[in-house]
């Protein structure tokens, strides 16, 4: 009872709280910093829709499904910028419950690096909370975006974050903890979430209400690809295909479709049981990778008619599709090697695993190496479902 | 069978001694910024069981040729009346410093963490009166409550080892002992060893020790376990925070706890872990509160330990809010290794080492004597 009593002292109730949901962190034209935070509207708070602005702009982030309102804080450090939020809003910011942190391009750049420590230093900041970078101008508009079901951005990404790796393998999920481990990691570059925001492609259908009256959105977020980034800016990006690679190569593909073309039809095959192991040789301050991807695929889709039950028909699929895959994952490995220019895919933290007495010697330097690595990659695929259909379903039309 | 009221088993002593040293490692996990101070360091803990049973020996020698005798009653006889008493007093401020820096660390630790706007006056009253309590009906009663106080930390810890299964990543602790000198992890080996003051507990509750316990088999048991428990600790927290986050936070283990959901029904269980290190906090002040009390009575030949709880317990939470001592910057002076060590080393070794010398001499002029006779 003494152990519970002592808590009464801080203790906050749920009526006297902003409880944050998401956080876009931003830079003004002046340089200073712009943090606005979308609140979770509780039962008691009897709104729920609207904005507020302390030291800035509001964003109107109206829409019959929220259940949030938006505050904002202008200062000259992103604490500050946080606490004056207070200036036009009544109630205490409350932050361990934020699901996501947004950053602009511009915060990505110039102020991400710097704003680490504080987010390690505050006791109410949590490290599980996603990172993501907001692709393009005005980011606020986030805000204003379709979240389908959700009661909140942060709700949406949180949720995007559960089902969209089952699904596509065309994103990563990166919580601050792991974004922080990876920034101070020899040989590894860290990664963060994209989203851009785009026309809402149903906007239209709906032209302005639907049977029940509900509004679209003219926005939608789009949540695909990666950031990478070097020791304190954004290296460069990598679209969802690139990122599929990325994940193939870092062991992070829990699912794909894969789709093989053939003239007379495709074929789609979905990845299941990916992995990957990454062996290193390092001489001469220079560095050689092996890169064996392998993975498990089910027949998904026979467009053309081919005959799956034969196993050549399945050896030639399974031949052009590892061709097919090998082939990305070369391109994507160039691309970071010739473009993003930093080891983001952990070549240097492999190297230092199997080679540490040597990696000592190069990690000062590790992306020169990296960028002058010859990498060699391997898939193994095997076809070991076919799905429900035992023939091709065009099969018949060869005959 | 009727419970034993009378004295310690050596299963409560075990518990004792394991609880007391879980307190530092919810604290603070000294382990991670020990050398080699980098991925392997959980081999120095390891490597720490055989310099902590080094440094029991001493200890054990003269607990087990003074059996049955309180440790007052020992440095008397081998040292004289007058330098075994001066001894008492020193071991007495040797355990009210380690209660003064606990103190300390859990003030920075609730206002850091949890409790950021609760004034520390407020949570020394809140904390030190359950302490003042249990070290005042004494140390028979602390260790009854020991199975279950440390016993749930202990718990506690199993868990979060289990549920932090799918955030870790074992590759966080490689490459094994390629980045350490073999003397960087013998150092902080003894290091680590040597900043732990629990094994004193033994000299001091000797006198409370059942008839049929067997000490040295207890002894060796409890820093085994301590050393287990302290690698649950520490592995899931380097696998999870990796060697540069969890150098750089005040308490990494609580970080880690922080970390741990499952799914979406188990969330925030780190209130589990923070329950844990509060009742061991309160389980260490009142062993080290009770063995400085009873070292002064027995120094002052006073009939009870009782009223030097309540005075060192108010001396104590008046310097502890001394601006000076009561800031982030002191304590994290004091905690670190190459400070704290050789405040805590000469204590658990070198003087119990002197003492035992002395006694060997004095032994062996004794028979010397009586085979001249």
């Amino acid at each position: 009872m003494i152990f519970l009593a002592s808590g009464c002292w801080n203790r906050r109730e749920l009526n006297t709280l902003g409880v944050v949901g998401s956080v876009l962190y931003d830079v003004n034209k002046n340089k200073q910093i712009v943090a606005t935070s979308e609140l979770l509207c509780s039962a008691s708070s009897g709104s729920t829709s609207g904005s507020a602005s302390g030291g800035g702009k509001g964003s109107d982030a109206s829409s019959p499904k929220r259940s949030t309102i938006l505050v904002q804080g202008i200062g000259s450090s992103e604490p500050e910028a946080l606490r004056n939020s207070s200036y036009s809003f009544s109630r205490k910011l409350y932050y361990p419950h934020t699901k996501v942190r947004f950053f602009s391009e511009t915060f990505a750049n110039t102020q991400l690096y710097k704003t680490l420590d504080f987010f390690l230093r505050d006791h109410e900041l949590r490290q599980t909370c996603l990172m993501v970078v907001v692709k393009g101008e005005h980011p606020e508009r986030i805000f204003t975006a379709a979240i389908d079901f959700n009661g909140s951005l942060g709700d949406y990404i949180y949720n995007l974050s559960q089902s969209q790796p089952a699904s596509t393998s065309g994103s990563v999920f990166v919580d601050a903890l792991e974004f922080m481990r990876h920034y101070h990691e020899d040989g590894l570059s860290p990664v963060a979430g994209v989203v851009e925001i785009i026309n809402n492609p149903v906007s239209s259908i709906l032209a302005g209400q639907d049977s029940q009256g509900n509004t679209a959105e003219n926005y939608s977020v789009k949540y695909a690809g990666l950031a990478a980034f070097n020791e304190n800016e954004i290296a460069g990006y990598l679209d969802e295909n690139e990122t599929r690679s990325f994940n193939m190569i870092t062991g992070g593909c829990k699912s794909a479709y894969i789709t093989i073309p053939y003239t007379a039809g495709n074929i789609v095959l979905e990845v299941i049981n990916s992995s990957s192991d990454i062996k290193t040789e390092l001489s001469n301050r220079h560095s050689t990778v092996f890169v064996s991807v392998s993975f498990n695929l089910v027949v998904t889709q026979v467009g053309n008619t081919m005959d799956i039950s034969d196993p050549g028909v399945i050896s030639q699929i399974k031949g052009k599709c590892q061709a097919m895959i090998k082939s990305q994952l070369e391109t994507v490995i160039k691309k970071v090697q010739n473009e993003i220019k930093t080891d983001i895919f952990g070549f240097g933290f492999n190297t230092h695993i199997q080679h540490p007495k040597e990696f000592a010697a190069v990690k000062s330097n590790w992306d020169d190496i990296f960028r002058k690595a010859d990498v060699f990659v391997d898939v193994k695929a095997s076809i070991s479902r076919t799905g429900e259909q035992e023939r091709t379903f065009r099969l018949t039309e060869s005959h | 069978m009727t419970p034993n009221y009378k004295y310690l088993t050596g299963r409560q002593l075990v518990f004792l001694f394991v609880g007391s040293k879980l307190f530092l490692d919810y604290t603070h996990l000294p382990l991670i910024n020990t050398p080699p101070e980098n991925q392997d360091v959980w081999i120095t803990e390891i490597l720490s069981i055989v310099f902590s049973v080094i440094f029991v020996i001493p200890i054990l020698l003269l607990i087990t040729n003074f059996k049955g005798k309180s440790f007052s009653e020992m440095v008397c006889t081998i040292l004289g009346n007058k330098l075994g008493k001066a001894v008492g007093i020193i071991y007495a401020v040797f355990m009210t410093f380690g209660n003064f820096i606990c103190i300390l660390m859990i003030l920075i630790f609730m206002n850091a963490y949890v409790f950021a706007e609760t004034p520390p006056w407020a949570i020394l009253i809140f904390t030190l009166l359950p302490a003042l309590y249990s070290s005042y009906k004494g140390i028979l009663s602390i260790g009854r409550t020991a199975v279950l106080f440390a016993g749930y930390a202990m718990v506690t810890i199993l868990l979060f080892s289990l549920c932090g299964y799918p955030e870790m990543d074992y590759r966080l602790i490689l490459p094994v002992l390629s980045d350490s000198t073999s003397w960087q992890i013998l150092s902080g080996a003894f290091f680590l060893a040597a900043r732990y003051s629990e094994i004193v507990l033994f000299m001091f509750l000797a006198v409370y020790f059942s008839p049929d316990l067997k000490v040295v088999k207890t002894a060796v048991l409890s820093i085994i376990l301590g050393a287990v428990f302290t690698l649950l600790m520490a592995l899931p927290t380097l696998t999870v925070l990796g060697n540069f986050i969890s150098q750089h936070v005040w308490n990494p283990y609580y970080l880690y706890c922080r970390q741990i959901h499952i799914y979406d029904f188990i969330q925030r269980a780190d209130s589990l872990s923070f329950i844990a290190w509060y009742i061991l906090a309160i389980f260490k002040l009142s062993i080290y509160n009770f063995i400085a009390a009873k070292l002064l009575s027995d120094v002052f030949g006073t009939k009870s330990h009782k009223p030097f709880t309540f005075i060192l317990i108010t001396v104590l939470s008046v310097v502890c809010l001394l601006p000076m001592f009561n800031c982030s910057t002191f304590i994290t002076q004091m905690r670190s290794y190459n400070v704290i060590t050789w405040f805590v080393f000469p204590f658990i070794f070198i003087l119990p080492l002197i003492i035992l010398i002395v006694y060997l001499i004095r032994k062996a002029m004794k028979k010397l004597a009586v085979s001249k006779q």
